[in-house]
């Protein structure tokens, strides 16, 4: 978070310097903590090409994510990482499985996308600075309701699970081998940062790689790797346990 | 925003102090003079925030707001319905409101199609290809209003738009279904004369077993058994026979009319029929007769529209909403350029789940309410038709059932006997199959909807022109629609939903106990405007 949040300063220098058009005003972005007037972050927002604007509708103010339409935050992401994924999108080798139903919906938006708008729509989101999401406390019922939804289409209730922060820290220490110890991730392995995604999201992809409704193209290497990783994870427990990990990796409420 | 948190803590102090004296069981009337004896008129309005005490009986066509001072701005977020009556409104008062709308086009969910007009969908938009004839117009979204839905109506009236009864339930019209009588259509009028038929052939047994020999005098027996009679159309023996209720084999005109053979109980059990077709009409909101809009549902929208005189920008998708003590402040984006507007009052027309991924300083209690609201889905294929086949076959409006995937086919009400006519192809409501239709390529639907239609009426490609799809949960801007809270969770967030938060109020059907149909959507602009105007006379 720090990082990012020093990323984000120099963000600022960067587009006043690049003459981009934003405004700038105090505002509060984290909506779970009670506003104080230290608390405040300055947040300019960056203007969207028309081109993008419709990708907003769903991800949300500045790519900040939404877990209501199911569109995760892209903020603080890697310039490689979208590139790898909007394309996989287009291409269909994400997104296609039957039961993905967020993922067609995104597939049908980057079908439409040419390589010009795919470089503006990298572009315009690693320009902007880190954002956190609206968190959710409902975010277990999210990734496993949304994940059972689409694979059996039934309505089933998943329980609370109540996280275990160390058997997390056990499990992650197969995922540090490629997404790093602070989940800051690897480029050479094609492994994304982790640190900022939602946790609904992060749960529902985990549920999709160990379901195989992610992963499962075979020229994809990197993600094939994943879903095999993600066998480790051998309940919904586990990944509720990893995922609150690498979450707390990223509010650095670990030492 | 300190201010902002200064002063819910002191308006939640004395809504404790109220919630306690309320303990007490005093009168409204009582309740309220203690209210404003302690804190004022602001603390009045505050109490019956909480208690939810505002006058719900105030009807939209009496709905008189304190007169505005010609300064007051208002800012209203999305030009749905309900936005743009919460705009009439407030001029209607003296207030001066700009709308911020962040399509192409005002009206939202209500939306006509006509030759030429953008289907803005997401990664396919495309234009609508029908021929260029005021007849020839599709209802993509709401498409029909019953009798009771009072609000709908009076801005019909007070909006000058014509009206004309819509046929909804047709018993001419077909029941189609894979799995019985071996997928042929059959006129709905004979399951529905089988149905009354063994259902009082069950009922005239019953009494002649001495069922009823407790619950009914000899009597009410005898009277039972006339009704059973009539409702079925039995013989004289109390058996079903079949009945020209449902027509004849034979013309009946020029020789005895023979009714049709029933069907066997057993394979009527079988079909599904029970579900749509026979009890459509009987839920309220779809009672006969309903009412359109001449010349299509979107009359309302226009309507507003030339009434009138507030700013309107389209393309002005809302990024940003600050709640401030006295007021709002509002960032948007409109032609590559963020632009910032304040206000004294906003109102919020915005679907709740697009609303989660927009930047604001709301509560997190107010936030978690209206993040509750979850994203529906509905599809409907439009066809132009080369000519009116379906008259031909006695179905003038109404709709054919059936259990393939486009699940309906409706036929227009207006502009009968003309050449050509628009009907609606496919309307989905089944989760899965909507999702189905939204995979497919836009021909792809089409054709399938076209297979479908084959099964009910013969040669039904031939006379398909051109078609439109429109899958809601696709739809720019919208991203769903009867968006609701799930029913467990009306109790707990409806009332903190409805707001308000500060001076920004939440509206849209989605703020309503009836997602899915326009009079829910006036009736959350009349519930927020009603408490806008208490605040609004307590500040003064
Ligand atoms: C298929 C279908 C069938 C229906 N059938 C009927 C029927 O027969 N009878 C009936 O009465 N009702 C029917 N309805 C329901 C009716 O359409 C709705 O109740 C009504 O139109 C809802 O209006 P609204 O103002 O609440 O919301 P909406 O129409 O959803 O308005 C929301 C507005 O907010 C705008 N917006 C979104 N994001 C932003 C942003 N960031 N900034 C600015 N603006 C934004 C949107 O573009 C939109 O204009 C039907 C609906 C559908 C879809």
């Amino acid at each position: 978070m720090k990082t990012l949040r020093t990323g984000f300063h120099l963000m600022l220098v960067c587009l006043s310097l690049l003459g981009t058009t934003h405004i700038t005003f105090a505002k509060e972005t984290q909506h779970d903590k009670p506003t104080n007037a230290t608390g405040k972050v300055a947040s300019p927002l960056v203007v969207i090409p028309e081109a993008l604007q419709y990708c907003t509708v769903c991800h949300g103010t500045q790519f900040k994510g939404d877990f209501a339409t199911g569109a995760p935050n892209l903020t603080g992401l890697p310039d490689w990482y979208l590139t790898k994924q909007l394309t996989a999108f287009k291409n269909k080798s994400r997104g296609a499985h039957a039961n993905d139903l967020s993922g067609h919906e995104m597939r049908a938006a980057a079908e439409s996308l040419d390589d010009a708008t795919i470089l503006l729509a990298v572009d315009t989101i690693t320009r902007i600075p880190y954002i956190d999401s609206m968190p959710t406390t409902h975010w277990q019922r999210l990734a496993f309701k949304a994940a059972q939804d689409d694979v059996k289409h039934t309505n089933k209730e998943s329980q609370t699970l109540t996280p275990s922060i160390n058997n997390g820290k056990k499990l992650y220490a197969t995922c540090a081998a490629c997404h790093g110890n602070q989940a800051e991730g690897n480029p050479a392995l094609k492994a994304p940062p982790l640190t900022g995604l939602n946790r609904w999201y992060m749960a529902k992809q985990l549920l999709h790689f160990k379901q195989g409704i992610r992963g499962n193209q075979s020229n994809d290497p990197a993600s094939m790797q994943m879903k095999a990783a993600a066998s480790i994870l051998k309940s919904n427990q586990d990944i509720v346990d990893v995922v609150t990990y690498i979450n707390a990796l990223n509010q650095q409420e670990l030492p | 925003m300190q201010h902002i948190s200064l002063f819910m803590k002191i308006t939640s102090g004395v809504l404790v102090y109220f919630k306690n004296i309320s303990m007490k069981k005093l009168t409204r009337r009582q309740f309220l003079l203690k209210a404003a004896t302690a804190g004022g008129s602001l603390a009045v309005y505050n109490a019956s925030l909480a208690l939810d005490i505002f006058d719900s009986h105030v009807k939209t066509e009496n709905l008189q707001l304190k007169p505005g001072d010609g300064k007051t701005q208002i800012v209203i977020l999305g030009g749905g319905i309900a936005g743009l009556a919460t705009a009439y409104e407030l001029e209607k008062a003296g207030y001066t409101c700009t709308i911020l709308e962040a399509s192409h086009r005002i009206g939202g969910r209500n939306m006509t199609l006509r030759h030429g007009d953008l289907i803005d969908e997401l990664g396919r938009p495309n234009i609508c290809q029908f021929e260029d004839q005021p007849n020839l117009y599709f209802n993509a979204g709401p498409a029909r209003i019953p009798g009771h839905h009072q609000r709908t109506l009076h801005y019909c009236r007070a909006l000058n738009i014509p009206l004309q009864v819509k046929a909804n339930h047709n018993r001419l019209a077909y029941y189609q279904e894979q799995s019985s009588f071996n997928g042929k259509p059959k006129r709905q009028v004979e399951y529905i004369a089988d149905a009354r038929g063994f259902l009082a052939e069950l009922v005239f047994k019953a009494i002649n077993k001495n069922v009823f020999e407790e619950e009914l005098s000899q009597e009410d027996q005898e009277k039972l058994l006339h009704f059973a009679s009539y409702y079925g159309d039995l013989a004289k023996d109390g058996r079903y026979k079949g009945s020209q209720r449902a027509g004849a084999v034979s013309d009946r005109m020029l020789s005895h009319g023979n009714a049709n053979t029933p069907e066997k109980l057993d394979a009527f059990l079988k079909s599904n029929f029970w579900q749509d077709a026979l009890n459509h009409s009987e839920f309220y909101d779809w009672i006969e007769p309903l009412l359109e809009p001449k010349g299509g549902m979107d009359q309302i929208v226009k309507g507003f529209a030339k009434s009138l005189k507030s700013r309107v920008i389209t393309k002005a998708q809302v990024q940003d909403i600050e709640v401030l003590e006295h007021g709002v402040n509002i960032t948007y984006q409109h032609k590559e350029a963020l632009h910032q507007l304040k206000a004294d009052y906003c109102f919020n027309n915005i679907p709740a789940p697009l609303l989660v991924g927009i930047n604001n300083n709301f509560s997190t209690d107010y936030m978690n309410a209206i993040a509750a609201i979850k994203r529906k889905d509905l599809f409907k294929i439009g066809f132009q038709m080369r000519e009116r086949f379906w008259e031909k076959e006695g179905i003038y409006g109404g709709i054919s059932y059936t259990s393939q995937k486009n699940a309906q086919i409706w036929y227009p009400s207006h502009d009968i006997n003309a050449k050509k006519g628009i009907i609606l192809g496919a309307y989905v409501w089944n989760p899965d199959d909507c999702e189905y239709f939204a995979n497919l390529g836009l021909k792809e639907r089409l054709s399938l909807a076209t297979e479908c239609g084959e099964n009910i009426h013969k040669n039904y490609a031939q006379y398909i022109e051109s078609g439109v799809s429109i899958p809601w949960s696709r739809m720019n801007h919208m991203m769903g629609c009867g968006n609701a809270f799930d029913e467990e969770d009306y109790p707990r967030y409806f009332h903190k939903a409805q707001g308000p938060e500060g001076h920004h109020f939440m509206i849209g059907d989605q703020i309503s106990y009836h997602p899915g149909w326009q009079e829910g959507a006036f009736a959350s602009a009349e519930a927020a405007l009603l408490k806008f105007n208490a605040l609004i006379k307590a500040k003064s």
